[in-house]
């Protein structure tokens, strides 16, 4: 809350200005209702016309003020607002840069950052209607109650009283009781969109097992159950707005009951009741949504946690802190590695140990779930061991720059990212200065048939999975430092061009070092090691041959793919 | 729209109780006002005593409260009107969405259809709740007030009634200019949105070429730029909210000094009617203005059922199934089946027979409708053309449950639901024959596995439960397949790569599944394919050849291409 206090707070001119014309917005609106109350008890009186037409001025006045002031007020707010979630975005863009890839690995879903994209839309709430109206509604009564006080301290308490009641009072009460409403609706929302997802990935399960009609079922009373929550829910928020008006009204009812009574018995002037009255029921149209504060802070304040529990225990390293890499290409080792995410029972990674000496090829093969791709996690500096050593050019990674570390090595993984761009844009990321000419002779190297200004939809959405695949080959060959790191490079790919560009592949990287995970056993003579991955450990490493010849589980799993449809 | 109006129309008490409670809140507001000049009137004018104002006192409270009490349940009802739609629409929704073809359901992209189902019927509810009343009370209290003027003094009526239509006036001059403009900052927005959105999703890309940093000013100047635009947008819709007021606050001035004038100069109007008319000219603005606000909620409500109804009036045609029993024996037929999902693809001349207890093993290049042709013959899709024949009877003839209960399906990534692994095997909550699931999981070698979960087979699987492995879940299926005991099994064997302890058991499994069943493989394995007695080789939608592997090996050449392809 703090935070989002001190963002807003950047904008002290804006908030500054806001809170004057809001109060004089506030001020000239009551003293425009007051004055026209004045005016016709004036006028009943037979005054000269002059004072009429002084008063009428007046009112004139007000009500322009009244408007352009609040004219002036939005603009200003909003503009501060849009500024904040300007500042928010990038803050928070800053931080996420700062701790990413490494915070990918505990939120993967883009469902989450999905949310967090919702969130700072949530938050324009707090400037608007959280931070600076309450300050200006409290300068507008206090100079209500100052202008009340000098007619009548009786009438100036009751609104102060009713006052707390509307803008404390009820509040609090309301969000004591709704917190835990809220939470309810929640559940049975996301009760319903679970089932919902059930209900359309397990569809032809469902068909089949003869089981649709009943989740059908399921699902209608779990719509019902959500509906009946909101129904509550919006029933709720009415009965308090009901408080609210009923609260306001009453005011009005008693201070007009205590004017009259003090006109009887002359402690008041007549000719001032009218203009009470109607200034407490303008006082109170601008109290009424104070009420809501409480619930938009309890908004904001979700969103704001959310925003911070991504980044809250992500400051283990730095990625630009640390010793750069000397020799290239380097080495690649593990030395009795252990390995076990957080929330695992059991160790992805047992045991590890090996070397890839720098300039030499090697492929890390196994079924899927063998820990292949998590011992590239650990090489990227994503993750750290839970025991042993990882060493990139005979350092530990603990002491490298991780910038200057990904810097140096090519990688390409299984899931990689295309921004909503062109072509040209998703290349150029690798290679900065590359020439038109130099991206499309890598484009043909790919056999891709792209023009650089195609567009490209956000996770190239509009791509076949070959055709992703290809193109960020196609990055790789544009960045071509002297190490590369490539998971399942090819697996997407038909057999013919997997084959044709394994071969350009093979040509690029002579001399460099390369790991390459792949799940099928291709061409493996060609490299200078295998890695054999099985649930977790290191089978066998060796060349293929040696391998072959020994008759062990890469020889068994060579027989499983013969047995195989090539696919 | 007309959807939108025909729900209301279907609740024609609801739309009556609306305009009765919008009268009597048209009356509370004139009697509340009345009652105030009443008193005000008494003490300052006729100088009464306070004790004869006592009952008018009491009257106005009682006004007052009915007011609250009337405008409340005003809201009720638009709650219970929106409760009441949202729940007969999503009901729609889902019935529409069981009935839909396969195809369309796995076609669809799920994360719309839960949007859909929840968020954009919950959109729906302004527009009962806060629109329809709105409007209602927008039209009757204003009528009522303005009547009420007109009845207490001409010239300020008349006065009202000339300045209050340049409320709606300017709404209308107004919309007109922002709504192009509206719609177009509402496409930036979810434009820029995604673009922060895929920033954020991409910054692990951005970071391993090393252009974090360098992206962020690309983000910064869209950031702005959009700032820029919404701020001009929003300039527009302010400037007719100032225009609103002073347009109101004109009103309601020129009304006061006419009153004072009327007063003073010519003496023809008392204190009473004076300060009844000027407390009565703020309610009657209000009402027209609030309507601006609620067309506001009611164009995004518009938006919403537009989709929706798009939804439910999509037709599509779903499985074709009759009443009659299933023959005994099911040997399954396809003659001259046509297919297509309506796209350049199309599957044609489909041919088949499969007889009981045959082993039948489809093959071809990826894309050519293997899975396909199985979700025919597993009645999850329909054929366009041609027919399915389910031993003598066409299969548009048959009982569906029937049906279903007797074949098995296991799919490449079979969905498991929240729930145990006894639950998911016997696809039904509570008892289950214990005995039963037990040598079902023998059977799909789950037991050994089972043995190291510590509650067995009541661990809990699916969304909420223990994740599995594709492998794993492939045998949880295999295991529902040996506990249903069905005739018939859909199997789409696995491309990729399982551990060689899990491909094993799988392939031990399979085998036993075979030896009791008809079954029908889309094959990546050679073993499986050798064995088959009937191998269908698809290739652009039509079946090349189908055969033995020993009639095949030496007579067809992309059969021999196919499986010669292997050992490279």
């Amino acid at each position: 809350m703090n935070e989002l206090i001190d963002t807003v707070l950047k904008e002290k001119r804006a908030v500054l200005i806001a809170i004057i014309l809001g109060s004089i917005g506030g001020i000239t609106s009551v003293a425009l209702f007051s004055l026209s109350g004045f005016i016709i008890s004036k006028a009943a009186l037979l005054p000269p016309l002059y004072i009429i037409l002084f008063l009428a001025a007046c009112l004139k006045l007000f009500g322009f003020l009244k408007s352009l002031s609040r004219y002036g007020e939005r603009l200003i707010s909003h503009e501060a607002t849009l500024t904040i979630l300007n500042d928010l975005r990038m803050t928070f863009y800053d931080q996420l840069e700062k701790i990413t890839p490494r915070v990918f690995t505990k939120y993967r879903s883009g469902d989450l950052l999905s949310r967090v994209v919702g969130d700072v839309e949530t938050l324009q709430n707090f400037f608007l209607r959280v931070f600076y109206p309450p300050i200006v509604t409290a300068i507008v009564f206090i100079c209500t109650m100052f202008f009340t006080w000098f007619f009548s301290a009786w009438i100036a308490a009751i609104i102060l009283l009713s006052l707390l009641v509307t803008t404390v009072v009820l509040p609090a009460l309301i969000l004591m009781h709704q917190r835990k409403k809220t939470v309810k609706i929640l559940l049975e929302r996301s009760a319903l969109s679970t089932e919902m997802t059930e209900f359309l990935f397990g569809f032809r399960d469902l068909v089949i097992s003869d089981q649709l009609s009943n989740k059908t079922n399921d699902l209608l009373h779990l719509a019902k159950r959500y509906a009946q929550q909101q129904q509550k829910r919006s029933t709720e928020i009415i009965r308090h707005q009901a408080y609210n008006t009923l609260l306001a009204m009453l005011t009005v009812v008693a201070v007009l009951t205590i004017g009259a009574y003090f006109v009887t018995t002359q402690q008041l002037d007549g000719l001032y009741l009218a203009m009470l009255v109607l200034l407490t029921l303008t006082v109170f149209e601008l109290a009424i949504p104070m009420a809501l504060v409480p619930s938009y802070m309890e908004e904001s304040k979700q969103a704001m946690e959310r925003l911070q529990s991504v980044m809250i225990d992500h400051d283990e390293k730095i990625d630009a802190v640390g010793t750069t890499i000397k020799k290239q290409p380097f080495s690649v080792s593990f030395h009795t590695v252990n390995f076990r995410y957080d929330e695992a029972h059991q160790m992805t990674l047992k045991n590890i140990n090996f070397v890839i000496p720098q300039g030499t090829r090697a492929t890390i093969v196994g079924a899927s779930g063998s820990g292949k791709s998590t011992i590239f996690q650990l090489l990227l500096d994503y993750y750290s061991p839970s025991s042993g050593v990882v060493c990139v050019a005979g350092q530990p990674l603990e002491s490298v720059c991780s910038e200057d570390l990904w810097s140096k090595t090519t990688v390409m993984l299984q899931q990689n990212h295309f921004f909503y761009g062109t072509v040209r844009d998703n290349l150029v990321l690798a290679k900065d200065d590359a020439s038109d000419a130099e991206l499309l002779s890598v484009l043909q190297e790919m056999e891709l048939d792209f023009e650089l200004d195609e567009i490209i939809y956000e996770k190239g959405e509009n791509l076949s999975g070959g055709e992703k695949q290809r193109l960020a080959l196609a990055r790789v060959w544009l960045k071509n430092t002297p190490v590369w790191l490539l998971d399942e490079p090819f697996s997407a790919l038909d057999p013919q061009t997997e084959r044709r560009i394994y071969e350009r592949m093979m040509q690029k990287t002579m001399g460099k070092t390369v790991v390459m995970i792949s799940h099928r056993l291709m061409a493996l003579q060609r490299m200078d090691q295998v890695l054999v991955m099985d649930n977790g450990e290191l089978v066998e490493v060796g060349h293929y041959d040696d391998l072959m010849q020994k008759k062990g589980y890469l020889y068994d799993l060579k027989q499983l793919e013969n047995n195989r449809l090539p696919s | 729209m007309l959807w939108l109006q025909q729900n209301i129309l279907k609740n024609k008490g609801l739309l009556i109780a609306f305009i009765v409670v919008s009268i009597l809140v048209g009356g509370a507001i004139i009697f509340q006002s009345f009652y105030i000049v009443k008193i005000v009137n008494a003490v300052f004018i006729e100088n009464s005593s306070f004790a004869s104002l006592l009952p008018t006192i009491w009257l106005l409270i009682a006004v007052v409260i009915a007011r609250v009490l009337l405008t409340t349940s005003n809201s009720y009802l638009g709650v219970l009107l929106s409760s009441k739609v949202k729940q007969t629409i999503r009901e729609q929704l889902l019935l529409k969405w069981q009935s839909n073809p396969l195809q369309s359901t796995l076609q669809g992209q799920s994360g719309s259809k839960v949007t859909m189902l929840i968020d954009l019927i919950d959109e729906l509810e302004s527009f009962y709740r806060d629109y329809i009343p709105q409007v209602i009370k927008s039209i009757i209290v204003p009528l009522m007030i303005i009547s009420v003027i007109f009845y207490t003094h001409f010239y300020s009526g008349l006065i009202l009634l000339i300045t209050a239509p340049f409320i709606p006036l300017s709404y209308v001059i107004v919309g007109l200019q922002t709504r192009k403009k509206a719609e177009r900052q509402l496409v930036e927005l979810s434009t820029f949105s995604g673009k922060f959105l895929d920033l954020l999703q991409g910054l692990q890309t951005l970071k391993l070429f090393g252009q974090g940093k360098k992206q962020r000013i690309h983000l910064e100047e869209s950031n702005k730029q959009f700032q820029k635009s919404t701020m001009t947008l929003l300039k527009t819709a302010f400037a007719s909210t100032f225009f609103i007021e002073i347009v109101v606050t004109l009103g309601i001035g020129l009304v006061a000094i006419e009153i004072a004038f009327q007063m003073i100069t010519f003496e023809a109007m008392t204190f009473a009617q004076a300060f009844f008319i000027l407390a009565l000219a703020p309610e009657f603005f209000n009402a027209i203005k609030d309507l601006g606000g609620a067309f506001h909620t009611g164009r995004s409500s518009l938006a919403a059922a537009e989709l929706v109804q798009k939804e439910l009036n999509h037709e599509e045609a779903s499985v074709q199934w009759g009443t009659e029993e299933i023959p005994k024996n099911i040997t399954l037929r396809l003659i001259d089946g046509g297919f297509s999902y309506g796209g350049k693809f199309k599957m044609k001349q489909l041919n088949i027979t499969i007889e009981k207890g045959e082993q039948v093993a489809i093959i071809g290049p990826t894309g050519q409708g293997k899975t396909t042709l199985l979700n025919i013959l597993a009645g999850v899709y329909d054929l366009q053309e041609g027919e399915v024949i389910i031993g003598d009877k066409r299969r548009a003839l048959v009982d569906q449950q029937q049906w279903f209960q007797r074949i098995a399906y296991i799919s490449q990534n079979p969905y498991l639901f929240a729930g145990t692994i006894a639950e998911n095997i016997q696809m039904a909550k509570g008892q289950c024959d214990e005995k039963a699931l037990k040598e079902a999981l023998e059977k799909a070698q789950l037991d050994e596995w089972l043995q190291e979960l510590p509650d067995g087979f009541n661990t809990s699987v699916g969304e909420a439960g223990r994740g599995l492995s594709g492998g794993e879940k492939q045998r949880i299926a295999l295991a529902r397949a040996f506990y249903k005991k069905p005739q018939i099994v859909f199997f789409d064997e696995p491309t990729m790569g399982l551990d060689l302890k899990t491909e094993r058991a799988i392939q031990i499994a399979i085998e036993r599944l075979a030896q009791q069943t008809t079954m029908v493989t889309v094959a990546h394995r050679m073993h499986t394919i050798y064995n088959a007695d009937k191998i269908i080789l698809l290739d652009q939608g039509v079946i090349q050849i189908m055969g033995t592997h020993e009639e095949l090996k030496n007579t067809n050449d992309q059969y021999q291409q196919m499986i010669g392809g292997q050992s490279s």
